[in-house]
């Protein structure tokens, strides 16, 4: 079993889809990183001064005169009074928050990557492997192999397991690195705020507390990974139920495109939550985003993730195992 | 690197960072679940607490040292403040506290709290605006100046003024306070003789007032909007616009300068 993974993960990695994906973020990440730039210079040139010390004492000053207003909700207080925390813990610490260093950037990349980009980078990494061995002819050689076939496809289904968590780590290595040349490569230990949650409509801060970056970041790429695998293995039911290359693909792309399209276009057709492909973003929960649709919460979120790839994967191994391979 | 390494390197890395990404997720699974205030109780410990600054300029007052009317949001404070940073870069900290509509009612209660005498007594230079609302408000609305109503609403100021520089001077002895004096925004509408005088009689108030004290300054307003009102108010016709507020953020820093120069020449 170990050697038929291992035989599987090298014909993905082989295959050079992970070569490509591997290129896609080389050109998009400093793209990225000089947007983010770009927006952090525009924000210094719009308050007039380099100063940011300046600039921190005064909005922590005027989060401040907004606590003493009596008209403000409590929920509201505790949040602000967080925010003067990490500000004041930027002040002490001489943290620059416009600037702060290569994590920061790969934190708000994880989490703006989560919904979208990433799947469509599992999709194209997952969308033929089985399929491919259909167009390619060499599922025949594939077959006659004394190996069952179940074990055939989990071990296939293993080797994406692996595939997509060496994708997440290419990505957080280059992020870092390419990232770095321009904001520096400090900033683990800056402190992040966790844990809001959503109670209908309201924001419920009563468990909000601050984790170092790095600790952030990790399960920031760990929520990623799961969602990633979700994506990967309703993909790779498509690849076994497709047999081109380009039908699946297209159809996992469509399907993760317009996942992300509804969520924006219908936030309040409630049973949009039970669509695998809205539960993506699972960092909105750990940065605290205002969830679009109603009801949904990380346990949900998984519950639907888990769900459907559960019936992915069984669907995936009856059809593998049934087939009659006459092509 | 021959192909056999880098293909067990690439097998390796990728099962070790499936490990931790799995951690990952357990982790933030664990932490969303299982939320506790003990860790943010934990945090607060590792923030110490702010240091002391070298030159604290703190405003008090109303609607005028917020900015309102200034498009950018500066008001005479904003732009002051701007000046001193420039001076004396990272050593200058501001505190804006004014809050919108405040009458001297209302900051005689504000200099109460907590937060704000402490910042009070830290400050070096202090600056109000005091006085409109008061006056505006109590005197029967712009149509109908209502004498008697004014007379007795400046009675209340004079004794609120009092209340509030004995306070400020109790917190803190040594810091310069400035207080803008009022200006007549309706300088070009009908009662204009009427309402001038009602606003030079409340400066007249504001003069005898801070004599009493020491390093009070009040800062006339009255003719920088005198004779070209359109000019320098903004199109509530009753706050100054970005020229009026950086008419007034030239005299307060005229004045600020000396006190500036004296400091430093008394540190030497």
């Amino acid at each position: 079993m170990f050697n038929l993974v291992y035989n599987e993960y090298f014909k993905l990695i082989r295959k050079k889809r992970m070569f490509v994906i591997t290129l896609i973020l080389l050109v998009l990440i400093p793209i990225f990183t000089y947007a983010q730039y770009k927006t952090a210079k525009n924000a210094m040139e719009q308050l007039g001064t380099s100063d940011w010390r300046a600039i921190l004492q005064q909005q922590i000053v005027d989060q401040q005169n907004r606590l003493s207003s009596s008209r403000l909700a409590p929920e509201w207080k505790e949040r602000i009074r967080l925010n003067i925390k990490q500000q004041q813990y930027y002040l002490d610490h001489d943290i620059n928050p416009t600037a702060p260093g290569a994590p920061t950037f790969m934190r708000e990349f994880i989490e703006g990557a989560i919904s979208l980009f990433l799947p469509l980078l599992v999709v194209v990494l997952a969308a033929d492997l089985v399929s491919s061995e259909h167009s390619g002819g060499t599922i025949k050689l594939l077959l006659t192999r004394p190996v069952p076939r179940w074990k055939i496809l989990l071990s296939k289904y293993f080797a994406l397991l692996l595939g997509i968590s060496l994708m997440l780590l290419i990505t957080a290595i280059l992020g870092y690195l390419i990232s770095g040349v321009i904001f520096g490569y400090k900033g683990w230990n800056i402190p992040v705020l966790t844990g809001f949650q959503m109670q209908k409509e309201h924001l419920i801060t009563d468990y909000v507390h601050i984790v170092p970056q790095w600790k952030y970041l990790l399960m920031a790429f760990g929520l990623a990974w799961f969602s990633s695998i979700a994506v990967g293995t309703i993909s790779f039911m498509a690849s076994v139920l497709l047999r081109s290359t380009a039908s699946s693909m297209g159809a996992m792309l469509a399907a993760v495109v317009a996942g992300s399209l509804l969520t924006q276009i219908a936030p309040n057709w409630n049973e949009l939550r039970y669509i695998a492909f809205i539960n993506l973003g699972l960092t909105d929960y750990l940065a605290g985003n205002p969830i679009l649709v109603e009801g949904m919460n990380l346990p949900f979120s998984l519950a639907v993730l888990s769900v459907w790839s559960l019936i992915a994967i069984i669907i995936a191994f009856i059809a593998f195992t049934r087939r009659d391979v006459t092509t | 690197m021959n192909r056999k390494t880098f293909a067990y390197l690439l097998y390796s890395s990728a099962i070790v960072s499936f490990v931790i990404l799995f951690i990952g997720f357990i982790l933030a699974v664990w932490d969303l679940t299982h939320p506790s205030k003990s860790s943010a109780l934990a945090a607060k410990k590792q923030i110490p607490t702010p240091q002391a600054q070298e030159g604290l300029f703190v405003g008090l007052g109303d609607s005028l040292t917020r900015g309102v009317g200034d498009s950018k949001g500066l008001g005479y404070f904003g732009l002051v403040r701007e000046q001193l940073a420039k001076k004396n870069p990272g050593r200058i900290s501001a505190v804006n506290l004014a809050i919108n509509g405040q009458t001297s009612t209302d900051l005689v209660k504000q200099i109460q709290q907590e937060k704000v005498r402490i910042l009070i007594a830290k400050a070096r230079w202090i600056t109000i605006t005091i006085g409109g609302n008061d006056l505006f408000r109590g005197s029967g609305g712009l149509e109908k100046l209502d004498l008697k109503a004014a007379k007795k609403s400046r009675e209340i100021y004079e004794k609120n003024l009092t209340t509030l520089f004995t306070e400020i001077r109790k917190l803190n002895s040594k810091a310069t306070v400035f207080l803008f004096g009022l200006y007549n925004p309706f300088g070009d509408l009908a009662d204009e003789k009427i309402s001038s005088q009602l606003v030079a009689e409340w400066n007249e108030t504001m003069q005898k007032v801070s004599a009493r004290f020491n390093q009070i300054v009040v800062i006339p307003t009255f003719d920088l909007f005198q004779l070209e009102p359109g000019k320098y108010l903004y199109s509530d016709h009753f706050h100054p616009n970005d020229a009026g507020y950086q008419r007034m953020a030239t005299r307060l820093l005229q004045v600020l300068e000396d006190t500036e120069e004296g400091e430093e020449s008394h540190d030497q």
